[in-house]
């Protein structure tokens, strides 16, 4: 069984609507079924940033709504031992100078993601 | 000073489940009918299945917070219109909900022809279109 090169490259796809049940998370439930290398691409690339926990969200007087954790859905995978890649050309597009990065995020360039897709048995666009 | 209540058309054109636009249009309601101003919600597409009868009130367990509780957009929906002393109204389009078998929809969520929705935008004091089909 070899590894599947699982890339994402939307963010923010309905907080909402999705809560817990975003694509980090389903990632992560399919890394602990066979092993992923996760490629953050276009904007997707902001999960890789060392930002703030996610703010509450009230609607209608009541805290009701879990706004989506990426920041601990990107901790589970690399505890879980996913290999998390980001591109450092999409990076440069969504990050301030100096902006931290999560532990355990790799940035990547075109030609180490190419050699990296060229590693894996299957692409998977999430 | 108090402000003078005014109308809001919130017209949402876009997908759910595919930017935070429904998530805008929610919190944009929301503190619009704090403020007493009256708000028309009108989704269109698949957003009209976000209402339907059918739909949980609470989304699917999370199988790493088992006991956690999630409502359902539609729960949030129900809520909001619940909260909102009548100021708020939630309607569908009617062609997108046929198209989508999403007609059967919850209690408070009215289907209307989809000529109104530029009759209703036209008629109210501010208009706000989110999101493309």
């Amino acid at each position: 069984m070899g590894t599947i090169l699982a890339i994402i490259e939307r963010a923010h796809r309905g907080a909402v609507e999705q809560q817990y049940a975003h694509v980090l998370w389903l990632v992560h439930g399919l890394h602990r079924q066979s092993p992923m290398t996760v490629l953050l691409r276009g904007t997707a690339a902001v999960y890789a940033l060392d930002a703030e926990p996610p703010p509450r969200l009230r609607l209608g007087g009541a805290e009701l709504v879990h706004v989506p954790d990426y920041r601990a859905a990107m901790d589970r995978l690399r505890t879980d031992g996913a290999t998390v890649l980001v591109s450092a050309e999409c990076l440069d597009r969504v990050r301030s100078p100096g902006a931290p990065l999560l532990p355990g995020v790799t940035p990547v360039t075109a030609a180490e993601i190419a050699a990296t897709a060229a590693a894996c048995d299957r692409i998977w666009y999430l | 000073m108090a402000l003078t209540p005014r109308s809001l058309f919130l017209g949402l054109i876009g997908a759910p489940y595919a930017s935070d636009l429904f998530t805008s249009a929610l919190r944009i309601a929301d503190a619009a009918v704090r403020k007493e101003h009256r708000v028309t919600m009108w989704t269109c597409g698949y957003a009209t299945a976000l209402t339907v009868a059918e739909a949980s009130d609470r989304k699917p367990r999370d199988t790493l917070a088992w006991d956690t509780v999630y409502p359902s957009p539609a729960a949030v929906a129900a809520h909001l219109l619940d909260r909102s002393d009548g100021r708020l109204t939630w309607l569908i389009c009617r062609y997108c909900a046929e198209e989508r078998a999403a007609m059967n929809q919850m209690s408070g969520v009215r289907i209307r022809p989809p000529y109104e929705f530029v009759q209703r935008a036209l008629a109210a004091d501010v208009c706000l279109v989110l999101g493309t089909k």
